[in-house]
């Protein structure tokens, strides 16, 4: 745990350093060329302000398939996920407090002054440099100050788009409810914020020399870099990447895969992403592997509706994948985790048909549900119309209704909580949610180059079926961690025996 | 140092028109008039913190918009009320500011800010101070002796005694008057005292509305104003200087027995 710590602290504070002196360089170009020109000053400063208008998970998120495009079209071997969308989004956000601070902080100096530098026969640069930057430099440097802080908060926001920081622990600890890591990620978070605060107020107030401002700049600098050094060591070798969206079973079966190559490879997880930022990073080659489900791949993926037979699927799924993204399914782990209706075990209904328009329940689900084909698809093939939709987090769904908060929830075949919390799926009796077979799908490069890799994975065929799944869930829900919950499995076991 | 059929406009505001002016070598001219007069923008143009919209504008024979601006103005040194003393320099690093732009090596500029501090009356101990820890006549000081650094060839003071009390400005102005003779460089003083004015000025110049009214001895001002404003530009001086006599007259008759 404490090795884990340090590991993520390292990670994060190695992200809050380098967007911070990016958007340094950055927001003071930005700031001086704004000193100059009224217009451009406008301009920046408002385009500034929209990006920060923009909600932080949604910036980093967006980096996303925005890096992949430009990868794309420049052939540029960009990663679409990892650090470098998350240190975009970082940069982006941390460039206005410090550029608003540069122009207001040397707008802010006496006119009087100014006028004196100017008679006293300084060129533009020599004003900059002897007169507006020292005088400016505390209003500066509280700029950089807010910009740290906000950078050290919002890094824990680096973890969905496929970076490592302090988030892992929030993101994962709120998904297998496993408190104690939410606290302890977000207190960590916090004190790193709070003593990078006082090693900056300490800056602060001994900067008014210009020597000090050449060495608070030398010493950001030397940060940066030092940060990029030690992130770059462990990048060498080159690792072996397994996704994973944000929920418990995801969390276990990314376990799964990380033993069945432990032998192999160095392997890294990267956890809490969402589905298209999943499978956009694996046809760019930029994880390795994941687990996908058969219908999210044919609806989400592969954009379609039509309804096939769980055989049938299966074949059209895989060769869809190969032919349009050159994706390919190592193997099917056995079991389905469907999309399901869930009601708490009071209620009558039996099928999705007993709820009838559901005019009166209130339909809770997870961030994608109500924008996924399956919702539309229920609601054309039963005609259902709820009283209210509430979005919320997978990990608060069952206990919302177990607790009556909601009515009806969009639940997961293999969780566990079905079970626990005495809770019941509906049978889908008119066939409008289609068959979800787990599939262990890898990277286009990996299925050519490593083909050891795909080796391990294809031995993962049928290991896992439905029970087997659900106990494991359950164990999680219970408060074991994910990696204990997955080293029931075979492969696990196998991996701890060689260790 | 001349100026030759100069005009500024700010938009439809005419701040100067057609000014001719010429100052001799060693020659202290005050410029006297109104707030708002024009006084200030004609010194600005010396230096080229303004540009004239028309006209020429030539110091040693050479047109000043030639000079590069920042180059002009390290050979010309500038006091204004403002001050604009450099509030992160102590006071030796603010009187040395245009010798350090000039590249003069450190004992030079170290020699000559302590000649300085005394020309000024200044104590040596003050010079490690920062401008927020001195009165407002040594802030005073201080000013001048930045502008007086670099042996400039003009110097250009704009109501530089404006802001302090009476007895430190009476102070003041006759050091001012006292070190401009001694070093016999040419000064424009801009100033709306025309007590001031004539206690220092070896010429006036007075400015109404953007014109030249008037430019002659303090004598001629006095005796012979050339239009009704310098006439009611000097009349409350007059008035003043009377009744100051007639006080002290009066206090002479009581004093002595008839």
């Amino acid at each position: 745990m404490s090795g884990e710590l340090a590991q993520l602290a390292a990670a994060h504070l190695r992200l809050t350093l380098i967007a911070v002196a990016a958007a340094c360089a950055i927001g003071f170009a930005l700031g001086l060329a704004a000193l100059r020109n009224r217009s451009l000053e406008r301009l920046a400063l408002s385009a500034a302000s929209l990006v920060q208008t923009v909600p932080a998970l949604a910036l980093l998120a967006v980096m996303v398939p925005a890096l992949a495009w430009i990868g794309q079209h420049t052939g540029a071997a960009i990663s679409g996920i990892g650090e470098l969308p998350a240190l975009i989004g970082l940069t982006l956000y941390a460039v206005l407090p410090i550029a608003r601070a540069v122009t207001l902080g040397v707008r802010g100096i006496d006119p009087a002054v100014i006028s004196a530098a100017l008679a006293v026969g300084m060129t533009r640069t020599q004003r900059l440099r002897l007169v507006e930057l020292p005088l400016a430099a505390p209003a500066i440097v509280g700029g950089l100050r807010t910009a740290t802080a906000w950078t050290c908060g919002m890094a824990t926001l680096a973890t969905p788009v496929g970076a490592q920081s302090l988030g892992n622990l929030i993101f994962a600890g709120l998904q297998t409810r496993h408190y104690d890591r939410v606290a302890l990620g977000c207190v960590a978070s916090a004190a790193m914020a709070l003593v990078l605060d006082v090693a900056l107020g300490a800056c602060e107030r001994r900067i008014r020399s210009q020597r000090g401002l050449i060495a608070l700049g030398a010493a950001l600098i030397a940060c940066a870099l030092g940060a990029v050094l030690l992130g770059a060591q462990p990048m060498a070798a080159r690792t072996v990447r397994i996704g994973a969206k944000s929920f418990t079973e995801q969390l276990i079966l990314a376990d799964v895969l990380r033993c069945a190559l432990a032998e192999q490879a160095r392997v890294e997880v990267r956890s809490s992403l969402g589905t298209t930022v999943a499978f956009d990073a694996l046809r760019h080659d930029e994880i390795d592997a994941y687990v996908e489900y058969t219908g999210t791949a044919w609806t989400t993926l592969l954009h379609r509706s039509d309804r096939l037979e769980r055989n049938a699927l299966r074949r059209a799924v895989e060769t869809a994948l190969a032919q349009r993204y050159g994706v390919h399914v190592a193997a099917y782990l056995g079991f389905e985790n469907a999309y399901a209706l869930v009601v708490r075990g009071d209620h009558s209904a039996r099928t999705i048909s007993d709820l009838g328009a559901a005019r009166n329940e209130i339909f809770g689900a997870d961030y994608e549900f109500f924008e996924r084909p399956e919702w539309r698809a229920l609601r054309e093939r039963y005609g259902l119309s709820p009283r209210a939709q509430h979005v919320m987090d997978p990990s608060l769904l069952y206990t919302a209704l177990a607790a009556r908060s909601v009515d009806v929830i969009s639940g997961y075949t293999t969780d566990g909580r079905i079970e626990t919390l005495a809770l019941r799926m509906l049978a889908d009796d008119r066939a409008a949610i289609p068959p979800y077979d787990a599939i262990v799908v890898v990277s286009p490069r990996t299925w050519t180059e490593r083909p050891e890799l795909v080796r391990q994975l294809r031995a993962l065929e049928g290991s896992i079926d439905a029970a087997f799944m659900r106990r494991l869930n359950a164990r999680v829900d219970g408060g074991a961690s994910p990696r204990a919950a997955a080293s029931e499995h075979a492969a696990c076991r196998r991996a701890t025996r060689h260790e | 140092m001349e100026l030759r059929a100069v005009s500024v406009q700010r938009g439809a505001r005419q701040l100067l028109r057609d000014v001719n002016l010429q100052v001799e070598p060693s020659e202290l001219l005050v410029l006297i008039g109104p707030s708002g007069s024009g006084k200030t923008t004609l010194l600005s143009l010396l230096n080229r913190l303004i540009e004239p919209s028309a006209g020429e504008i030539l110091i040693d024979g050479r047109a000043v918009g030639s000079v590069e601006p920042h180059a002009l103005r390290r050979n010309i040194g500038y006091c204004f009320q403002g001050l604009g003393l450099f509030p992160h320099l102590n006071v030796a690093q603010n009187i040395a500011i245009t010798p350090r732009l000039l590249g003069w090596p450190q004992a030079r500029i170290d020699a000559r800010v302590s000649e300085l501090l005394q020309r000024v009356g200044l104590d040596q101990a003050l010079a490690q101070r920062l401008p927020a820890q001195l009165s407002g006549g040594q802030a005073q000081r201080v000013a001048v002796a930045r502008a007086l650094a670099a042996h400039p060839a003009l110097l250009l003071l704009d109501e530089p005694f404006g802001a302090l009390d009476p007895t430190t400005r009476g102070d003041l102005q006759a050091e001012l008057h006292a070190l401009q003779s001694a070093l016999g460089t040419t000064t424009l003083f801009v100033s709306h005292d025309l007590a001031e004015a004539l206690l220092l000025a070896d010429r006036i110049a007075v400015v109404v509305d953007g014109r030249i009214e008037q430019h002659g001895t303090p004598a001629d001002i006095l005796e012979r104003p050339a239009s009704a404003a310098v006439s009611r530009l000097i009349e409350p001086a007059l008035q003043r200087a009377r009744g100051l006599c007639e006080l002290t007259g009066h206090g002479a008759r009581k004093a002595s027995p008839p």
